[in-house]
């Protein structure tokens, strides 16, 4: 079943100069319900204004875009999103971080809600520390207990662990695909790390220049470790993301070298 | 030989310092300071007839503090030199607040709507640049004596800077802390009490400590331009009769209640900033 549905979709900013910039060129995508799509693509190509249109932070110039039949006009509850920034509030405890998404719930129910989604982080001994306290993987995990305690049917997530090690990164796919399987929300998740995409996605876009190249189902086993992303499968399909966004060209130094 | 070396430096290095040590160590250097500043002034007054030392300062305000035969026979009512430093510190510290308040409120609303900053934010940036002395005499004709003046021109000074400094604060919050809150359903004035104004405290204390220095002296000039009573006052009286001891004494008292008041800020800063200050 199709939760969120494009159509037609550009975005056109105007540039400081005067001049139109289209970011996103009429574009038609369905997401089902449940699904963890990955977004790939090169800086610029338009993958973090597709999720921000999503998320209602960036409003159309034409086509439509509608979530479980409802048109976006603008940040909705029923979108989470996790930015590439740390986004946890720096003047709340981490417990007072996840609460805060949860506004209108008896106090008790809140408590239990907090309690929960910390514990299914890792973080129920941290809840009343102060974010400074804690490492950027820690914050993460913050930020994810935070969207996930909502119980948004979408999570957005925007290039959200580009900053941290590799272990940590390898940590927190593990706790994020966790959540995603009990919850059953639908992600949505811009990566600009072709392994990330393969880790974490049932399918993967290769978005550039405004525009979707590619539309790969990433069916590989879960969970994905190094004989699943060492396999046939997964080579073809990092060899098809690779082509897509032309890696090993060099246009410009090959015509400054002519 | 070479282990030694190395084990002699770890254990120095990793060596725990006493809480005491730590806590001279951070005092060190205002202390060096003022005693410094002491020393220099002892040399002056003794190089220059007409400066008094520190000795009779300290004298003078030990002497007149509470109760002066001095001060009543210059103009001025019974009683020491504290009561009218209580005034002036009441002015900055009545002024100072209701100031503080409504500038802050008002760079925080400027940040937030666009309208009211184009019309909020050059008012504030016109009186700011007014200069005390041109704008006391305008007070006092308006407030009269009473000390109403020296609370409102201490009141709107203090609104002027915490007006440009809260509302630095709210612009420089990072977009996306207002995007990510915007999607957790955050509007309006849950908006405004649980990010804008925690998001702009470092800069409103900043501010806060800028505004309250200088609140003293526009308190005390205000008073000495017209006042019947407050440092301002006596320091006139004292400036009449050529008494530079006791202004010196006067001008002492308001720096120590400066400091007082300064490091209160700091206190209260450390608290409700403990979430940035470790």
């Amino acid at each position: 079943m199709t939760l969120i549905k494009f159509e037609k979709f550009a975005v056109e900013f105007t540039l400081g100069n005067g001049r139109q910039f289209t970011a996103l060129k009429g574009l038609d995508l369905d997401i089902p319900k449940g699904q963890f799509v990955c977004i790939v693509g090169k800086s610029g190509g338009g993958k973090s204004t597709l999720v921000r249109s999503l998320a209602g932070l960036t409003l159309p110039t034409g086509g439509k875009l509608t979530v479980d039949g409802q048109p976006v006009t603008g940040p909705s509850r029923d979108r989470a999103m996790v930015f590439q920034e740390d986004t946890v509030f720096p003047w709340m405890r981490v417990d007072e971080n996840v609460g805060f998404g949860l506004q209108g719930l008896l106090p008790e129910k809140k408590r239990e809600r907090i309690e929960k989604w910390l514990q299914a982080v890792g973080l129920a001994d941290f809840s009343k520390a102060w974010p400074r306290e804690l490492s950027g993987g820690m914050r993460k995990r913050v930020a994810l207990a935070t969207v996930f305690a909502m119980g948004s049917p979408v999570l957005i997530m925007d290039e959200p662990f580009g900053a941290l090690d590799f272990v940590t990164r390898a940590n927190i796919h593990a706790i994020l695909l966790d959540l995603w399987r009990a919850s059953g929300t639908t992600v949505v998740f811009v990566t600009h790390d072709i392994e990330e995409a393969l880790v974490l996605g049932d399918r993967i876009l290769v978005v550039s220049d405004g525009r979707i190249l590619d539309d790969l189902s990433c069916d590989l086993a879960r969970p994905r470790d190094e004989d699943v992303l060492g396999s046939t499968k997964a080579v073809g399909l990092r060899k098809a993301i690779i082509g897509h966004l032309g890696i090993g060209r060099q246009p410009m130094l090959e015509s400054a070298d002519q | 030989m070479g282990e030694a070396v190395a084990d002699r430096q770890i254990s120095s290095i990793s060596a725990p310092m006493r809480p005491q040590a730590v806590a001279l160590l951070r005092w060190l250097p205002g202390l060096v300071g003022i005693l410094g500043t002491v020393a220099a002034w002892h040399l002056i007054s003794e190089a220059r007839g007409n400066v008094p030392s520190p000795e009779e300062v300290v004298t003078n305000i030990w002497t007149n503090l509470f109760s002066s035969d001095r001060l009543p026979g210059i103009g001025l009512p019974k009683g020491g030199y504290f009561p009218h430093v209580v005034s002036t510190a009441l002015n900055v510290l009545l002024g100072g607040t209701v100031g503080a308040f409504v500038g802050t409120i008002s760079g925080l609303f400027s940040a937030s709507s666009q309208r009211f900053g184009d019309v909020a934010s050059p008012i504030a940036t016109l009186i700011g640049t007014v200069p005390i002395v041109i704008m006391a005499p305008f007070f006092l004709l308006w407030f009269g004596l009473s000390g109403l003046a020296q609370f409102a021109l201490v009141a709107m000074y203090t609104a002027t800077t915490l007006h440009l400094f809260a509302k630095r604060g709210a612009e420089n919050m990072p977009k996306e802390l207002l995007e990510y809150a915007s999607i957790l359903g955050t509007r309006g004035w849950d908006q405004f009490f649980h990010l804008r104004l925690p998001g702009s405290l470092p800069e409103i204390f900043g501010g806060l400590r800028i505004a309250f220095a200088g609140a003293w002296g526009l308190a005390a000039v205000t008073e000495m331009l017209g006042a019947q009573f407050g440092s301002g006052r006596v320091i006139t009286a004292l400036r009449a009769v050529y008494d530079l001891t006791g202004i010196m004494a006067v001008v002492l008292l308001l720096g120590a209640m400066a400091i007082l008041l300064d490091i209160l800020l700091l206190a209260l800063r450390r608290y409700i900033l403990r979430w940035k200050i470790s």
